[in-house]
């Protein structure tokens, strides 16, 4: 099964702990998506995934890997 | 204002709104139903373009498609099966339930015929019409 993860959580950490709530805001989306994400149960629009990964300051699949 | 007290005035004006269309349909002020809708979306429409927080996203949106798709199924099938029992049980076609169960199998066939509208359009706006 293939399966799309992502290092959120880390990233959040590895950025002065940045809070759920601040990276939801700066990714424009709620922080209940954030939640979703970091647990695994929402996969983003490619649009979000970009806009994630640009807070962070890192490409793409530095936050998201496809697995299969 | 934030999410959660745009949240707590969104039940509350649902709840108004749904007390006020029965109160009015039972009162027979029928003609007073369709002003209290439109005024009461209005207002929640206006709540939330205050609050300051992102309320819909790419998440509410796929949560609200399956949502709609879940109930739109629900009652095409609940509809059809419900309709075609009254109109079997009741094939003198002159009881109020044959006239129910003609209603319910009328509404699925209009219902079906928006969803394959709105399909062709939504096909077409994302590029299917190759």
């Amino acid at each position: 099964m293939a399966k799309i993860k992502n290092r959120i959580r880390r990233l959040r950490f590895d950025n002065n702990e940045m809070t759920q709530e601040e990276l939801a805001k700066r990714a424009g989306c709620t922080r209940q998506t954030i939640i979703a994400l970091e647990q695994g149960k929402y996969v983003p629009s490619i649009e979000l995934a970009f806009k994630i990964a640009r807070v962070f300051g890192v490409s793409l699949e530095e936050v998201f890997q496809y697995e299969e | 204002m934030s999410y959660k007290i745009y949240m707590l005035f969104r039940l509350l004006g649902i709840l108004a709104i749904a007390f006020l269309g029965v109160w009015m349909g039972t009162t027979g002020n029928y003609w007073l139903i369709i002003p209290v809708v439109i005024i009461g979306t209005g207002v929640l429409f206006l709540l939330k373009r205050r609050v300051k927080e992102v309320v819909v996203d790419e998440r509410i949106n796929a949560v609200a498609y399956h949502a709609s798709r879940f109930a739109y199924l629900s009652f095409v099938i609940l509809a059809v099966i419900v309709g075609a029992i009254l109109i079997v049980l009741n094939k003198n076609g002159s009881s109020e339930m044959f006239k129910i169960g003609l209603t319910l199998c009328f509404s699925v066939c209009a219902l079906l015929v928006f969803y394959w509208l709105a399909y062709i359009y939504y096909n077409r706006k994302y590029g299917g019409n190759e």
